[in-house]
């Protein structure tokens, strides 16, 4: 995030919080670690885009960020992240809006840092994260909500085996991001490498579908297992990964782990396919064949 | 993949002994051709006989945007009660598309059929259209309401698609993100792909509509639907090799491939020759041609048993049983468990077909204009597009 506020204007803001530490942040957010009535919570500040010409806008995004937030805390997947104990509320940091919530604070490692520790994953353990992956999207799903920002670095590998894997952040950030992509580069977030194909059409937003989802679970699989994103390069503009998303065809996840079952493997390139309609799309059925390799 | 008979009128016995023999798995019954008693019977004698049989009744609804014409020939459907004749703006309400939904599960309920197609109109231009529109009402409502027969045999939608539609790809690739995505999904799909005339055989071997109707198999294939092929015929491997769980053919060529002039009447013309369905040209050629070539290019006879029957000349009614025992062996050759693979073996099976024609040229025989090789440059461009598409 540009402006990043002071920590002791958060802390004014949230006085319920104690103890905050900075622990992350992305193109519109910053995440604190923070003790919360004797509980470690996750604080978050999410900025929230206005439009001087226009008001409506700035409104219109509160709403919704509020409504998204509503539709999590009544999620029950154990898989996605739980909402903490401070409800979401709009507040004023110099001349900024944010909007300021918490969950719960989900301790492990990303997969993020499992993949920057060199961590190459079997089989089971690819296969455990893709149901705990897929219970929470199919969770999403069916109250209509799409996450958009699944990535390694919202997947969280923890000990308890209740729930091996939580996915965090519901994509808030980028949706609001999303406005801006086509109007202000500079605020194209950290997650435009895990943008889905579709998403770069014009009047995507009407067609888009928890499909965008399956794409990237399939994308952060696939990276996880070879270790490597197939359309990100590092030092590429990003016009060329946006051309790479829409146009290149990664190259077979069993060429690159040809000891992963070839089945699990073309199933993964399946989720990854330009357009959704060839993405398998059935849960029941993705879950059932991702659990017979766990 | 499943061969289906596409009956039409002049069954005969050409089904039992398809069946009889392990040409084909089942049957798609017509209502114009039938009376709706004597289809009754049909089926429950055919449940008899063959009981692992694949039964089912195309409802043939999509001719009733056109029942209005004068010179319509609607056989026997009528016979349905649930068949009436609709505008376009009637079947935008829902309401009526329910009621006729309803209508005719509760009319089919009675046949012995395996599995239920559910009606559906013609989409005869644009998936940017009105019908398409009400065409995806269709698809949607149709389990929706068939939960509420309590008929728990398979459901399978029907999408009845004019060839130009297929042309145009972003409303094709927008249509099929749609329909593979249904909160109440049938269990599969009953697709016809239709030509602008019984004649054109052109319009359905081109490169656009070969690539699509492939791409509609394997995006419903994927997403765990059914595909069945109905007037598929010689294509019926290639989409199977795309994912298609069945495809149909029968021993007409308006059985072969689809279009609504099956209901008008005939323009006339002469007797349709008895051809020989050569799996090595992925073509039907006279009996005559098949005599003349065979000398100098042998390959084009499949070595099958039904071949005998060409010796000599057969009555027409033998043809149909060499054409599924040719188009069975070729599925046979073409499958190869995987997608990839099978459409590897496509390839392969089309660049000898090219070779073999050119093999006959070289001898400077010449062919029927519907024996030539018209149909592979189409093909061969579809199956190229298809998989570059398709990312395969």
């Amino acid at each position: 995030m540009r402006d990043k506020p002071d920590i002791s204007q958060v802390q004014q803001a949230a006085p319920e919080a104690r103890s905050l530490e900075e622990i992350g942040s992305g193109g519109f957010k910053v995440v604190y670690r923070a003790r919360v009535g004797g509980r470690l919570e996750a604080l978050k500040l999410v900025e929230i885009p206005s439009d001087e010409n226009d008001p409506t806008i700035r409104d219109e995004n509160l709403r919704r960020i509020v409504r998204e937030l509503n539709i999590l805390s009544k999620c029950t997947s154990p898989y996605l992240v739980r909402l903490g104990s401070i409800p979401p509320r709009a507040c004023r940091i110099s001349t900024t809006e944010y909007v300021l919530y918490s969950e719960e604070y989900i301790s492990g490692d990303s997969v993020r840092n499992l993949m920057s520790a060199n961590h190459r994953p079997a089989i089971v353990e690819l296969a455990g994260l893709a149901v705990c992956v897929l219970m929470a999207v199919r969770e999403l799903a069916g109250m209509k909500v799409i996450h958009r920002d699944i990535k390694p670095d919202n997947i969280m590998k923890t000990d308890d085996p209740t729930r091996p894997y939580v996915l965090l952040d519901l994509g808030i950030a980028f949706q609001i991001g999303g406005t801006g992509i086509t109007r202000d580069s500079a605020r194209i977030p950290g997650t435009l490498y895990y943008i889905a194909p579709e998403m770069l059409e014009s009047g995507f937003r009407q067609n888009l579908d928890y499909r965008a989802d399956l794409y990237t679970v399939g994308l952060t699989l696939y990276e996880y297992a070879t270790g490597s994103n197939p359309f990100a390069h590092r030092g590429d503009p990003q016009f060329t990964t946006l051309y790479r998303i829409k146009t290149l065809k990664p190259e077979p996840l069993c060429d690159l782990r040809s000891e992963l079952p070839p089945q699990f493997c073309s199933l993964i390139d399946q989720l990854m396919k330009k357009l959704p309609a060839l993405r398998p799309a059935n849960f029941e059925q993705l879950i059932k064949k991702m659990e017979g390799y766990r | 993949m499943k061969l289906y008979a596409q009956i039409g009128h002049g069954m005969g016995d050409k089904v039992g002994k398809g069946l009889e023999e392990g040409l084909i798995d089942g049957a798609i019954f017509s209502p114009k051709d039938l009376q709706r008693d004597t289809m009754a019977s049909r089926i429950a004698e055919m449940r008899g006989r063959y009981p692992g049989a694949a039964i089912l009744v195309d409802p043939q609804f999509y001719v009733c945007l056109y029942a209005n014409s004068p010179t319509i020939n609607l056989g026997n459907i009528s016979d349905w009660s649930c068949f009436h004749i609709f505008r376009k703006g009637e079947l935008e309400l829902s309401s009526t598309v329910d009621r006729v939904l309803e209508e005719y599960f509760q009319e089919v309920a009675p046949l012995e059929v395996t599995s239920v197609i559910a009606p559906n109109i013609y989409i005869s231009q644009s998936f940017d259209s009105r019908e398409a529109v009400i065409a995806k009402n269709f698809v949607r409502e149709a389990r929706h309401i068939y939960n509420r027969t309590g008929d728990r045999r398979p459901l399978f939608a029907s999408l009845v698609i004019c060839r130009e539609a297929l042309q145009d790809r972003r409303e094709f690739e927008d249509f099929i993100n749609d329909i593979t995505l249904l909160d109440n999904p049938p269990d599969g799909f009953y697709v016809i792909i239709a030509s602008r005339s019984s004649e054109a055989r052109s319009d359905i071997f081109h490169t656009d509509v070969i690539a699509n109707w492939m791409m509609l198999n394997l995006s419903l294939s994927i997403n765990g639907f059914q595909v069945v092929n109905g007037y598929s015929d010689i294509l019926a491997p290639f989409l199977g090799a795309a994912g298609g769980a069945a495809g149909a053919t029968g021993w007409y060529s308006n059985l072969r491939m689809f279009s609504l002039d099956r209901f008008f009447p005939s323009t006339g013309g002469r007797q349709p020759l008895v051809r020989y369905l050569s799996k090595s040209l992925l073509n039907r050629v006279t009996f005559s041609e098949k005599e003349a070539v065979r000398v100098f290019v042998p390959n084009v006879i499949n070595h099958l048993p039904h071949d005998t029957d060409y010796d000599p000349e057969p009555e027409r009614s033998r043809e149909v049983l060499q054409s599924w025992e040719a188009l069975r062996s070729l599925d046979l050759e073409l499958a190869a468990g995987d997608v990839a693979g099978s459409l590897e073996r496509c390839s392969q099976a089309i660049l000898r077909a090219r070779q073999t024609y050119s093999e006959i040229a070289s001898y400077e025989l010449v062919l029927d204009r519907k024996s030539r090789d018209d149909h592979i440059q189409p093909l061969w461009e579809g199956l190229r597009q298809f998989k570059e598409r398709a990312e395969l």
